[in-house]
C-alpha cells in the first residue's frame, strides 16, 4: 500500500472521525490513510498518552490525546 | 542557555560514546556456540552470530531473534539487518534457537522442539552474551533485546517472565530496553484468530506444534500475562498483517500503570515488507526509529 506524497489533513481528520465512529473498518481506514498521505501512527504510552499521525517526511499531521 | 542545555541533552548519548560516526567498519564472529559442549542439543542451531562495530569505545548490543514462526528461523538471514545496526555503532547478536515442527509449511518439517525450548535457548544465549561482554568489547550495562515476528514474541517474553533468566542467575533487569517487532503476545488470542481465519487448520498444525496442546501452556507462553512485571522501556513496531496482535497487546499495556511504551503502526507494510525494509533498504524510517530508541537510552558504564 503506497501512501500519497502530499498529506491532506482535513480529509484525514474526517476519515479518522468516521473510523472512530465505526463507519469504516480497519482496511478502509488504512486505504483512507494512504490517500491522505498518512505514513504511520505512533501511540505513546507515557505521561502524554497520545496517538500521533505522521506523513512520509516524518511531519506530525495530527496528535490526539488518548482518553484514559 | 536553555537551548544550549537542550542541545547538550540531545547529544548526551553521542558524547558519552565518543564522536558520532555514520559508518563503522565491522568485525563478525559467526556460528559461536552458546551452549557448552556437554549440554548442547543441536549443534547447528544453538549458535549465534556477532556483528561488532570496530571502535575504541564500548558500544551497546542488541540481542536479536529473527522470525520464522518458531519453526524455520535462521540467524544467518538476519545478517543484513545486523550489519546495518552495527554500522551505526550498535553491536548485534543474531541468536539462533532450536525449532518446532512446521508440517503446515512442508511435510518434511515434522520434527522439532516445543515451547519452552526456544526461549530457553535465547536465555542461554543471553547469559553467554552477558558473560562475554569484555571479550568482545560491548557494554553489558547497555543490552537491548528485540526480534521480529516469533522473535518479537520471544524477546518480549524473556524481558517479562523472569523464569528463564533466573535459571542462569541473571536478572531480566540487564535489559535496557525491549524491541519486539511484529510479534504476537497472547497465544490463546493468536490461536483464536488463526482458528477463525482463512486457514483454520493452522491453529492446530502450527500453534499446537509450537506451544503444546493445552490452554495452560498457551497462557504461560504469553507475554501479556506478565504485564505486571513491565519495567523496561519498550518499543513495539508492527506491520499491517499483524496489526491485531500488537493492537491487542497495546490495549492490555494501557490498562497497566506502566508508562514507557512506544507503539508504531506501519500500516502500509505487509509482514514481509517491513522485515525487508529493516534488513535491506539503505534508508529505513523504521530502522531509524529503533536506532533512536536505543541511542536515547544508552548510558555510559
Amino acid at each position: 500500500m503506497l501512501s500519497a506524497d502530499v498529506s491532506n489533513e482535513t480529509q484525514f481528520r474526517s476519515d479518522l472521525k468516521a473510523h472512530q465512529q465505526g463507519k469504516t473498518d480497519y482496511t478502509a481506514f488504512c486505504n483512507n490513510c494512504a490517500v491522505s498521505g498518512i505514513d504511520k501512527w505512533e501511540v505513546r504510552i507515557n505521561h502524554q498518552m497520545s496517538c500521533t499521525y505522521f506523513d512520509k517526511a516524518g511531519n506530525e499531521i495530527l496528535v490526539e490525546k488518548i482518553p484514559l | 542557555m536553555r537551548s544550549l542545555i537542550t542541545l547538550i541533552i540531545a547529544l548526551l548519548p553521542t558524547m558519552l560514546y565518543g564522536q558520532k560516526q555514520d559508518s563503522f567498519d565491522l568485525v563478525e564472529f559467526n556460528d559461536l556456540p552458546y551452549v557448552d559442549k556437554h549440554n548442547i542439543a543441536d549443534e547447528k542451531l544453538q549458535r549465534l552470530n556477532l556483528v561488532l562495530p570496530k571502535s575504541a569505545e564500548v558500544f551497546p548490543i542488541l540481542i536479536w531473534i529473527g522470525g520464522g514462526a518458531w519453526s524455520y528461523g535462521d540467524r544467518n538471514q538476519e545478517m543484513d539487518l545486523a550489519r546495518k545496526f552495527a554500522k551505526v555503532g550498535i553491536a548485534v547478536a543474531s541468536v539462533g534457537h532450536r525449532l518446532s515442527p512446521a508440517t503446515w509449511r512442508d511435510p518434511k518439517l515434522n520434527t522439532g522442539v516445543q515451547h519452552p525450548a526456544h526461549i530457553e535457548d535465547v536465555a542461554t544465549a543471553t547469559k553467554w552474551l552477558f558473560d562475554h561482554a569484555e571479550k568482545y568489547g560491548y557494554d553489558k550495562t547497555n543490552i537491548f533485546i528485540g526480534g521480529y515476528s516469533s522473535g518479537g514474541h520471544l524477546a518480549a517474553l524473556l524481558a517479562l517472565d523472569s523464569t528463564y533468566l533466573d535459571k542462569h542467575g541473571i536478572s531480566r533487569t540487564i535489559f535496557k530496553g525491549v524491541i519486539p517487532i511484529s510479534g504476537t503476545y497472547d497465544i490463546p488470542h493468536y490461536y483464536k484468530i488463526l482458528k477463525n481465519g482463512n486457514r483454520p487448520e493452522l491453529a492446530d498444525l502450527h500453534v499446537k506444534a509450537v506451544f503444546g496442546n493445552n490452554e495452560i501452556d498457551f497462557l504461560k507462553a504469553s507475554p501479556v500475562n506478565y504485564l505486571k512485571y513491565l519495567s523496561h522501556p519498550m518499543l513495539l513496531i508492527c506491520d499491517n498483517n499483524l496489526y491485531d496482535y500488537t493492537n491487542f497487546f497495546e490495549e492490555q499495556i494501557r490498562q497497566t500503570s506502566f508508562r514507557n511504551v512506544q507503539v508504531v503502526y506501519s500500516y502500509h507494510f505487509s509482514h514481509g515488507e517491513l522485515w525487508r525494509d529493516l534488513s535491506f533498504n539503505e534508508k529505513s524510517r523504521y530502522r531509524e526509529i529503533i536506532i533512536a530508541f536505543i541511542h536515547g537510552l544508552i548510558q555510559k558504564c
